[in-house]
């Protein structure tokens, strides 16, 4: 199974399954671009020029 | 001088005749002698004619007092009677008598008086003159006159009778079928597996087989039943695990979908050095719905979020869980990813990442909505001791990457230990249940 990132306006907006090959229509405005196998790329990741930034990093405090 | 007259007339018409028959007679007359048989020519007797033994060459006519036969026989009879009819000769009055019919001749009346409850028959088994044949009482209910052979009548008291009654075992030979208002069917021949419906007095109708697995569906109270699916019956059930478009079943009236996002993935976490530990966030699980669709379901796209990854070894985030949805009916946000973690001094502890939203629902009957499970907490109590934090739950996953929709541990590692990476959440899918 290979992973899309459905990418608007540069920014990573969904991760979708997908085998590439059923029909699937994707939201309006969109580009689908296949990620590589062990990109780490995920919701909120940035993409330009074909490459794909890191994935938003939450600082979370300790307890 | 008359009586002279007279005397001399009777004397030569009537004395003298006899004087001469009686000197032709008298040869045959003679006292004690034999003549030879005389023959004349015709002979009328006048008075009592004696012969000791007549003998007549033609027979004597009826009409002078002979039988007009010459030989005994039954003709003789005839003759004298006058009698040509056949039958039983019947004397109806003084001299006068007539011939009934062989043929019903002989009235009841005429017959012979018979005892008591007896018949005219031959119960011998055999040939045998007619005689009275008893007959026994035999009209109780179940009974009847039965007769056996060599021995007459009987009383059967097992037999079937009309009205209620217990002795029918079987039938047989019938050759036209019950009806319906006898508590039969009204057919002779039944359609093998067919199914019968009744049409009130009427012969009852059929419904013809039909495809496996259909059942008889209500046509409403004036038609008769029809084979097919009842409304709401399940006709199908589609998973995705990818995405793709959704293309319901032939017959699919309404469905309901259950939409399960992937679980977030746990953040990683860097290397420890001595009297360190690190304890990064895990992953909270995708959130969950359930809803009916009763319309706008056919070929819409079904977008299967792809489970979070978890952060790679350092302190990096695990990713979210994509958002899966069923068209734009419903949408249900994946897990949260946990954020990685620096080595720290325990004790610590650390939270698991939130919950996402609950999921989007529209134009369906929301059924069941719940977000996916916060990530747990993790502690760590010495640098030897660390409690890792574990991923959300999520409707159909247990956490830590279990099923669908959990999310992934977040790593953790005691002293001394190198950079580790995150658990991956666990994938999401939706599964549509089809129904007609």
């Amino acid at each position: 199974m290979n992973t899309y990132a459905i990418v608007e306006n540069g920014t990573v907006m969904n991760v979708i399954e997908w085998d590439g090959i059923a029909t699937w229509e994707a939201p309006p405005n969109a580009t689908v671009v296949q990620i590589p196998d062990g990109a780490y790329v995920g919701i909120g990741s940035t993409y330009s020029n074909g490459a794909f930034g890191v994935p938003p990093q939450p600082t979370v405090p300790l307890v | 001088m008359l009586k002279r007259i007279l005397c001399k007339a009777v004397f030569a018409f009537v004395m003298l005749p006899l004087f001469m028959v009686a000197l032709l007679l008298a040869p045959l007359f003679a006292d004690a002698q034999s003549y030879p048989s005389p023959t004349y020519q015709n002979v009328t007797v006048i008075g009592t004619l004696t012969a000791a033994t007549p003998s007549f060459t033609n027979p004597v006519p009826v009409a002078s007092g002979g039988t007009n036969c010459a030989a005994a026989s039954g003709t003789c009879l005839d003759n004298i009677t006058g009698f040509a009819s056949t039958g039983f000769l019947t004397r109806t009055g003084a001299g006068a008598y007539a011939f009934q019919s062989l043929t019903n001749g002989i009235t009841y009346g005429n017959l012979a008086q018979a005892g008591a409850n007896t018949l005219l028959g031959n119960a011998t088994g055999s040939t045998a003159n007619v005689a009275a044949v008893a007959v026994t009482g035999c009209n109780g209910s179940a009974q009847a006159l039965q007769w056996t052979s060599g021995s007459g009548f009987g009383c059967n008291s097992s037999i079937a009778t009309s009205g209620a009654n217990a002795n029918i075992t079987s039938l047989s030979g019938l050759t036209t079928a019950l009806s319906v208002s006898q508590g039969g069917t009204g057919r002779a021949t039944l359609t093998s597996h067919a199914v019968l419906v009744g049409a009130g007095t009427t012969a009852v109708t059929q419904v013809a087989p039909s495809t496996a697995g259909q059942a008889l569906v209500s046509a409403g109270a004036s038609s008769d039943p029809v084979w097919g699916l009842p409304t709401g019956t399940l006709i199908g059930v589609q998973v995705f695990t990818s995405s793709g478009t959704y293309t319901p079943t032939t017959g699919t009236a309404s469905v309901i979908v259950e939409v399960q996002a992937p679980g977030g993935g746990g953040g990683g976490v860097s290397a420890t050095g001595a009297g360190q530990v690190a304890q990064a966030q895990s992953g909270s699980g995708g959130s969950y719905a359930k809803a009916r669709v009763t319309s706008g379901f056919s070929g819409v796209t079904v977008t299967i979020g792809a489970a979070g990854t978890g952060g790679s070894a350092g302190t990096n985030a695990g990713t979210s869980g994509g958002t899966t949805s069923f068209g734009s009916i419903i949408s249900c946000p994946g897990g949260v990813g946990g954020a990685g973690s620096a080595a720290v001094t325990p004790p610590q502890g650390q939270t698991g990442a939130a919950a996402p939203s609950a999921c989007t629902i529209t134009g369906a009957t929301t059924l069941v909505s719940i977000p996916g499970g916060a990530g747990a907490l993790g502690i760590s109590q010495s640098t030897n001791f660390v409690v890792a934090a574990a991923g959300g739950v999520a409707v159909m996953g247990l956490g830590s990457s279990n099923g669908s929709g959990s999310g992934g541990n977040g790593a953790s590692v005691t002293q001394s230990t190198a950079a580790t990476a995150g658990s991956n959440g666990a994938v999401g899918r939706v599964i549509v249940y089809e129904y007609d």
